[in-house]
């Protein structure tokens, strides 16, 4: 079965195509019955914007989909999911079998909603101004770069902070003027507005027909067209923060007002409307709510092991903090981006919440400087084809499903509307769950969410054989071009009696199941107390391998089907990943990391659990290596891809030419070649992804190369080196794949004879 | 003339070579001493010798009966006369004073109760049928004071008749001058030099003699101080002379023992500034000071063995003279051989800049300013901001910012609503940031944004301008102005501004705060109902402004306030705290109309700024031994360290007033002298005030004056040396202080200062008065003889005035009460008798030398004698009528009067009108001789005053206010019956005082502890 076939049908991965028909055979079966949906996704097939109004079920608001039965003579449909008949509405009156809408034909379809417009997306800037001033200078060019690459009636705001927080009046000025609020203080929502009058409604100031900005809040919010000036203007006169900062301190910081000073602007103007905050952070907050760490060097940003023991003074009270703010976006319906640039930790695991729940981008580097910045940023503001944004704004995703299963929550950079139906699981919540509905703030054609069901048969109703399970979603959006839009994806899959496991074995999609345990993981860990997650995925594989897997009498014969084979390996490097081990990780890289992969679809997500390795040598082209020490040849270069960085690592020997620069020399043209070939296909990988990836040259036994044998299985390790000789080998402790599998049949063995 | 000398005391000195030069006979004035009044009118009731003043002949008789220009109606008139013969002047013999059993108060008819009130009179204010001079001045006045018959015949030495006139008689300006043989009251008028005279030359220590027992000049009149080895009365002025040697002299005398210190007052034309002495050059060394009590050098200072040692004419302290001062000393007169060069031995002032780290407490910095301008609607719309950002302005152009070419930085404010800051580094373009959160302000910018050297300034108030179109107010961008006010924390901005460096904080408001941090509620505003209400209204609402300037005087930050409003209540008693505990001054303009108060703004602020003279102050008064230092009054910063007062900022008006306290018997005789002879200053007292200040370049100095006024065991010399303006300004700031305090009401704070006068003038006549002047007659001192009027003065200043009982005649709101107060209680001794006596001169005839410049007589001065006034007269209605012209200035007000005859011309020649105001008309083309030189008149007194600026015109019968409300009330000799008690007439004030004296001659007769007083005072 080809699952991205299907994925380039609907945008949808299930984790197995075909369910067990009772909720006893469900759970016995381990994995999460779940879908991996990319709500934008970029479909070929995808028929024409449909424009005008869905039609839907009177009884389930399930919107007409190629499932329903349609009877032209009775001129009724009938739903699939309730059974539910509904008249076929009047401009449908020539519908027949071989005259059919688009919605009836294609699985998924977008509708362009006859809506008024929406107002042209808004960005407030938050630029961090205490950081040097070669720093600031790039941030600010990184800016203007910035609005030059959008729309010109997109509309700004520029908020900058560093002691205090400055509101730049960008509108009806002739000279540089802005508002400035105190960095230390906690300011509530209305505070905010009355202070800077945005709640005053004046005349409703329209340009072009479309600017619903109120009087109050139009000094800050100007299109692009209007204010490029201003814009430009404030930019230049902008200094590093001019308070002085002691030599063992750090600077007076205020992110947390910041942000909540730019999401009130927003709120009180711009509800219900595209919009996005856009912070540029280049240190940890100090002095206000959100007070990540003291003002002294002396005292170090939190880690890991701190939190876990209660030792970071300030981590719930900021954690606290930022959800306010969070809470506050997500109810206008506003999103907040954070870029960090600072070798230091700014304290995004605390602000995770911010970016998470509205649907927002982490993306951090060293410095404003640094490429990854750069490069993710302009990417970030890049328009598609017809000179749009790629982004859709104020989204909400609603999911309806047949009777036989429940919705038991979604895992992705969405939160809650908390709308209650009979489809949603009362007894398990995986994810964000208790409701039908959630809110992206906004989303793009990679975000991708993972939908979590549970079967709620009884074992003792009757299987009927060709009854299918539906479940669609429906996806509203404000497109960035101002139409509303509703994308609408309805898929069916078949059920099968409990007792026929190779019917749901043969149907599994190894790749998105891991993917969906993962971020289900990764949910466990972060929401539930004390969780030993890792006990968890073992106990999980365990079962899993025992129901699915093929025994013998000795280890050897213990084997998995094809499409199950990868999946233990990908658990095993799942449970080495950045995404459970803290370890070597601060607490931001963990907010980072995780973000990502709650965010990105089944390949990129998966990419992220086990990086893909290929191997470059004189002899053959490409290909394909083992993710593994002994993959590491003298005579050939590697290309890791991790999707957050690239590596491109040379053998020993290959290095040692390259150093006594062979490759320059036109008789060794073919090294050339083979040197400039991972390059470029590093350089390939980077250009397409967001956020621009690392991209680091490593030498075997440089000091680069240990980001490639982090990621590597140490077959070969101290506790194996005399077996292989002068191999490469990992310094750990760590097991190794084989030791992994090694124990894993046996464990699955004992769980077969147990039960 | 010289000091008014009294030759009894002062012996030899001669009268004034060029007093036979003028009409009158000046000196008849001079040889007068104490004077004599007679108690009781010996005619009989009905007889008036007021009547029989003659009238001016400039006023015909006819004009006098068409229409009496005067104050006073019949009504008036009646009531003294009714008054009177119930209080029973009527003849000393029967009734030297009234029985106990019927105090004043209790009189039958008392004047509030007079049975003819002002209001009700039959007779209509002005009503022709009842003539000025006819009826009222004909018989039914009854006699008052200085009736010859009244005289004694035979007086003690040092004792004279009323007789002298009060003011020269010139020929043609016969105003007020007396008839023959008639008395006159005696008046601030007698006390001037003549018009035109050259300038008296005031040698603090006279040539090869002790320094004087007499009192220094009058502060009010033209004066040449010089430095001859004591202080000046340009810096320092002691209430007497003479210093009581021990506390119960002190306590019997009862005259306030202190000290009036303006220390950076700007010297007069002619006179020497205060000298330096460059210690930073000679090997960073400090002064030269006592070892033990820390007294600086100074003449008293002696020098023995051979320069080695020398004698603390302070505390007598023996010290090794430090290597750095050595000098040896001459043998024959000891004195040191460098004294030529050491101008601390030779002057009583001197200003040391000093290098030594011991005088810095934090490195000094160049003054640094912040101004804030209100640009809410208050401000805007009125013009206020105009005119504040222009005085700003215009001061950087001139390059008249204090300390200005050595570092001085301005940071700019503006305030509606919000707040708003000026970032001006940018080239060209300034920057604003707008503070919104006024509940907890905050200043946005860092100090290199928003402290700017003047240069840079300019373009930030250029900015300001533009902003708020200032120059053009119709171009307003983006609507009206707000409303909201929030000068609180405009002015906790510019405190974090000035925090870790001290400096002057300029606030310009239009209107009552009424947002955020001090936002005050209107509480007051309507008629002040009672006492009661009135003192719960001049205490200050909230604590915010006290607290916040006693913070910022602890900062080393000092405010001045400038309030220029149209709203009928702005607070001002909240609102002056601020100045008032930070050691600034307040200004507050009521009715502020922008065509033409502009220039009285502009004033004021161009003259606060630049006035500042030392910053980051610390002022220590040391005395002799047996004197200490008791409380201080004025302005300065409240927190007081001991005996060191912080003064944040100081400037060429700053005052602070000092009681001394004896600690027992004071010791003279403890260090000698240095420069005029070794036993010159041996039995004088020394009182030394210390300045320790940054000045406006950034250096740390130590300003010093030392007095040195004898010591005295005879009550008498108190009293011949006892300097009125120091005692006025002395009762006038406490009285002050206890009102605004609102811990007293005002009738009480009245009664004590009658009380205390009374008590001075008692104690005078009980123990200084020769026996046989033990008659009925009032006696006053003659150093002391204003004292009545000027306390009558201030009686019915704004300050001190009674409400009126339902008229609104002379009504003081509480904003211009709490002004009044406040500028009492800073105000220079000149600022406050001419405030209590205002000069008011004719300027329909000029005297010969009025308004015209003096080239210098026998070459001194070299710059020649400024413009000269005319000579003042009476402040009395019975002067005004129709074709006369008066200008008064009480010190917050310049008023001309002009009757309804004057010509039209004469007005427009003067002023021009054209914008429908009053503007003065400077050294323009086409006036006249006599406009001319009337234009000289006011323009030399408008320069004299760092606050004045505008002549508002109040023509007779003018229907704006300005005559009936500012113009009338400023006549306090009149009697004014609306402020019943308070309106006594300047005779009736003598009556009571009188009164009173008799009473306590009465009670303290039978005291005993007194009598041994009485014996000291004439051992």
């Amino acid at each position: 079965m080809n699952f991205s076939e299907l994925e380039e049908r609907d945008g949808l991965r299930w984790s197995a195509l075909i369910w067990p028909w009772s909720r006893l055979e469900a759970t016995r079966s381990v994995i999460p019955f779940a879908a991996m949906y990319t709500p934008l996704k970029n479909l070929q097939n995808m028929p024409p914007l449909l424009r005008y109004e869905p039609v839907n079920c009177k009884t389930c608001t399930t919107l007409l989909n190629p499932y329903c039965r349609i009877d032209p003579n009775q001129k009724i449909w009938m739903c699939p999911f309730c059974s539910g008949r509904n008249p076929i509405p009047p401009q449908y009156s020539e519908i027949a079998q071989n005259n059919l809408p688009a919605e009836q034909i294609f699985t998924t379809v977008e509708y362009m909603l006859p809506r008024p417009m929406a107002p042209p997306p808004a960005f407030v800037f938050v630029l961090d101004t205490c950081v040097s001033d070669a720093e600031l200078r790039v941030a600010k060019e990184s800016l203007m770069k910035a609005i030059s690459l959008v729309p010109p009636e997109t509309i700004v705001a520029l908020v900058s902070f560093g002691k205090n927080v400055n509101v730049h009046v960008l509108g009806f000025t002739d000279s540089v003027k802005s508002y400035v609020l105190r960095g230390d203080k906690d300011y509530t929502s209305q505070n905010i507005k009355d202070l800077l009058n945005l709640g005053i409604i004046g005349s409703q100031a329209v340009q072009g027909g479309q600017s619903v900005a109120v009087q109050g809040a139009t000094r800050f919010l100007q299109p692009i067209s209007e204010c490029e000036f201003m814009f430009t203007s404030v930019l230049e006169d902008l200094d590093k923060d001019p308070w002085p900062v002691k030599q063992n301190q750090r600077p007076k910081r205020c992110n947390y007002t910041a942000l909540s000073v730019a999401v009130a602007l927003l709120e009180s103007s711009y509800q219900g409307y595209g919009a996005r905050v856009v912070a540029l952070l280049g240190g940890p907050p100090t002095q206000d709510p959100g007070k990540v760490v003291k003002l002294e060097l002396g005292d170090t940003l939190r880690s890991h092991a701190d939190i876990e023991r209660d030792y970071a003074p300030f981590y719930r009270k900021a954690v606290k903090a930022f959800d306010t703010i969070a809470t506050r976006a997500v109810n206008a319906g506003h999103t907040i981006d954070v870029f960090s640039c600072s070798l230091d930790q700014v304290g995004l695991y605390e602000m995770r919440s911010c970016v998470d729940r509205t649907g927002g981008y982490f993306v951090t580097s060293e410095a404003f400087s640094h490429p990854m910045f750069k490069k993710s940023f302009e990417m970030f503001f890049k328009s598609n084809a017809e000179g749009k944004l790629n982004m859709g704004f104020q989204g909400s995703m609603e999911i309806h499903c047949s009777r036989e299963i429940k919705i038991a929550g979604v895992i992705g950079p969405v939160a809650s509307m908390n709308k209650s139906g009979n489809n949603v699981s009362q007894e398990v919540e995986y994810g964000i769950g208790g409701t039908n509905t959630w809110r992206l703030c906004s989303l793009d054609p990679s975000t991708t969410l993972s939908a979590y069901f549970e079967v709620v048969n009884q074992h003792s109703s009757a299987f009927r054989e060709g009854q299918y399970r539906y479940v669609q979603f429906v996806t509203k959006y404000q497109h960035a071009d101002g139409t509303y839009r509703c994308r609408v994806s309805t898929n069916a899959g078949l059920w099968t009696e409990g007792s026929n496991i190779n019917q749901v074995r043969s149907s599994i999609d190894q790749e998105a199941a891991a993917v969906l345990v993962a971020r289900l993981s990764v949910w466990k860990t972060e929401n539930e107390e004390a969780f030993d997650i890792l006990r968890w995925l073992d106990r999980k594989l365990i079962h899993m391998c025992s129901r699915f897997a093929t025994f013998g009498e000795t280890k050897e014969a213990f084997s998995l089907p094809v499409n199950l084979s990868l999946y233990p390996q990908f658990m095993f490097n799942l449970r080495r990943s950045q995404f459970l081990q803290v370890f070597n990780y601060s607490p931001d890289e963990t907010a980072y990391y995780r973000s990502y992969l709650n965010r990105e679809n089944t390949e990129n997500a998966l990419l992220m659990i086990q990086p893909t390795l290929i191997s470059y040598n004189m002899s053959s082209p490409p290909a394909p290596a083992l993710l593994d020490v002994s993959s590491i040849k003298p005579d050939s270069i590697l290309l890791l891809d991790t999707f957050f960085y690239v590596i491109v690592f040379c053998g020993e020997r290959i290095a040692q030419w390259r150093k006594a620069g062979y490759h320059e020399d036109p008789q060794y043209a073919a090294l050339k070649a083979l040197l400039e070939a991972p390059k470029d296909d590093a350089a390939s990988i980077i250009e397409e992804r967001f956020p621009y990836s690392r991209y680091i040259e490593a030498d075997e036994k440089g000091s680069q190369a240990r980001f490639l044998l982090a990621k590597l299985n140490p077959s070969i390790s101290y506790n194996n080196e005399e077996q292989v000789g002068q191999q490469s080998l990992i310094y750990t402790d760590d097991a190794s794949l084989q030791v992994f599998m090694d124990a894993l049949k046996e464990q699955a063995q004992q769980s077969v004879q147990n039960s | 003339m010289s000091r008014y000398p009294d030759p009894n005391y002062g012996g030899s000195i001669p009268n004034p070579p060029q007093q036979g030069s003028m009409g009158a006979p000046y000196g008849q004035n001079a040889v007068g001493t104490d004077m004599t009044m007679a108690q009781p009118p010996m005619q009989p009731q009905g007889t008036s010798l007021l009547h029989q003043r003659p009238l001016p002949p400039g006023a015909s008789a006819g004009a006098q009966q068409q229409q009496p220009p005067m104050y006073q109606p019949q009504a008036d008139v009646n009531s003294i006369a009714s008054g009177m013969s119930n209080i029973g002047l009527q003849d000393s013999s029967a009734q030297p004073y009234p029985a106990p059993d019927q105090p004043y108060g209790a009189s039958t008819q008392p004047y509030g109760t007079s049975t003819q009130p002002y209001g009700s009179s039959t007779q209509p204010y002005g009503a022709p049928a009842q003539p000025y001079g006819a009826s009222d001045y004909g018989g039914q006045q009854p006699a008052a004071y200085g009736a010859p018959a009244t005289y004694q015949q035979g007086q003690a030495p040092g004792m004279s008749s009323l007789e002298p006139q009060m003011y020269p008689q010139q020929p043609q300006e016969p105003l007020g001058s007396p008839g023959v043989g008639e008395p006159a009251l005696p008046r601030p008028t007698a006390i001037e030099p003549a018009c035109g005279s050259k300038r008296e030359v005031y040698n603090s220590v006279a040539d090869g003699s002790a320094p004087g027992v007499g009192p220094p000049p009058a502060s009010r009149n033209d004066f040449i101080g010089v430095d001859t080895g004591s202080c000046t009365p340009r810096f320092m002025r002691l209430t007497v002379n003479s210093i009581p040697a021990d506390s119960s002299m002190q306590a019997t005398s009862s005259i306030p023992l202190g000290l009036i210190l303006t220390p950076f007052a700007d010297p007069d034309p002619g006179e020497a500034g205060v000298l330096d002495v460059d210690l930073t050059t000679a090997g960073g060394g400090g002064p030269l000071r006592c070892s033990s009590c820390n007294g600086y050098a100074n003449p008293g200072f002696r020098f023995v063995d051979s320069g080695n040692k020398f004698h603390c004419n302070l505390c007598g302290h023996e010290n090794d003279t430090p290597s750095e001062h050595m000098c040896a000393t001459n043998p024959a007169n000891g004195l040191r051989l460098d004294i030529d060069y050491r101008h601390e031995f030779r002057y009583g002032s001197v200003d040391y800049v000093v290098g030594n780290k011991d005088y810095f407490a934090t490195d000094p910095t160049p003054p640094h300013f912040v101004v804030c301008v209100d640009v809410s609607a208050s401000g805007i719309s009125t013009g206020l901001a105009t005119v504040a950002v222009q005085s700003v302005q215009s001061i950087l152009e001139a390059n008249a910012l204090p300390g200005g070419s050595s570092g001085a930085k301005i940071g700019i404010i503006t305030f509606d609503q919000s707040l708003h800051f000026y970032d001006g580094r940018g080239d060209g373009q300034a920057r604003v940031q707008y503070v919104p959160d006024t509940s907890d302000p905050f200043i946005p910018i860092g100090p290199e944004a928003f402290f700017q050297p003047p240069e840079r300034a300019i373009s930030v108030i250029e900015m300001i301008s533009n902003a708020f179109s200032l120059m053009d107010p119709s171009q307003l961008k983006g609507g009206p102005p707000p409303s909201g006010n929030a000068l609180g924390a405009a002015v906790v901005a510019a405190k974090q501004a000035l925090a870790d460096i001290g400096g002057k904080v300029f606030v310009v408001t239009g209107g009552i705060p009424s947002v955020g941090s001090g936002k005050l509620e209107r509480r007051g505003g309507g008629s002040v109902s009672s006492e009661e209400r009135e003192k719960a209204l001049l205490k200050d609402e909230t604590p915010f402004y006290d607290d916040l300037g006693s913070q910022m005087a602890e900062l080393q930050i000092s405010v001045d306030m400038v309030i220029a409003t149209q709203q009928p209540y702005v607070d001002a008693a909240s609102l002056l705290r601020l100045p008032r505990a930070s050691g600034g001054r307040g200004f507050l303009l009521t009715n502020f109309d922008y065509r033409k108060d502009d220039v009285s703004v502009r004033k004021i602020l161009v003259n606060a700024i630049w006035g500042v003279r030392a910053l980051d102050a610390m002022v220590k008064v040391r005395a002799s031994k047996g004197l200490e230092t008791g409380e201080y009054m004025g302005s300065f910063g409240r927190p007081q360290r001991r005996n060191d007062v912080i003064a944040p900022v100081m400037g060429v008006d700053s005052v602070m007033a000092l009681e001394l306290k004896h600690d027992g018997q004071i010791q003279t005789n403890l260090g000698g002298g240095s420069m005029i002879s070794a036993s010159a200053f041996s039995n004088n007292v020394c009182i030394q005030c210390a300045i320790l200040y940054t000045d406006l370049a950034g250096r740390r100095r130590i300003r010093v004056h030392t007095m040195f006024p004898p010591k005295t065991t005879v009550l008498q010399d108190t009293f011949r040396s006892a300097d009125l303006d120091a005692v006025v300004a002395m009762m006038c700031m406490r009285a002050a202080n206890a009102a605004f305090s609102g811990s007293r009401v005002l009738s009480k704070v009245r009664e004590a200062l009658i009380e205390k006068t009374a008590h001075i003038l008692f104690v005078y006549r009980k123990f200084c008065n020769p026996p046989k002047s033990q008659s009925t007659k009032l006696v006053l001192p003659e150093t002391l003889k204003l004292l009545p009027v000027m306390i009558l003065g201030i009686l019915k200043s704004s300050a001190f005035r009674p409400q009126p009982s339902g008229q609104n005649l002379g009504v003081v709101s509480t904003d211009e009460r709490a002004a009044a107060l406040l500028f009492l209680s800073t105000a220079r001794p000149q600022d406050i008798t001419t405030f209590a006596y205002p000069r008011m001169v004719l300027l329909s005839q000029l005297d010969e030398f009025a308004g015209l410049p003096r080239a210098p007589q026998d070459g001194f001065p070299p710059e020649g004698e400024p413009i000269a006034l005319p000579a003042s007269v009476p402040l009395s209605s019975e002067f005004l009528a129709d074709e006369r012209m008066f200008l008064v200035d009480n010190g917050l007000r310049l008023l001309l009067w002009y009757g309804k005859a004057c010509s039209p011309e004469l007005i427009q020649e003067i002023f021009d009108m054209s914008t429908g105001v009053y503007r003065l008309r400077l050294g323009e083309e086409g006036q006249g001789e006599l406009a001319m030189r009337i234009s000289a008149i006011i323009t030399r007194i408008l320069e004299s005053k760092s606050n004045l600026t505008q002549v508002i015109v109040a023509p007779a019968g003018s229907s704006d206010g300005a005559e009936q409300n500012q113009y009338l009330p400023l006549l306090i000799e009149d009697k004014n019956i609306a402020l019943a008690q308070s309106g006594w007439s300047y005779k009736e004030f003598l009556k009571v005082a009188h009164r009173r004296i008799m009473d306590k001659m009465a009670q303290e007769r039978a005291q005993k502890d007194f009598q041994a007083w009485e014996m000291l005072g004439y051992q």
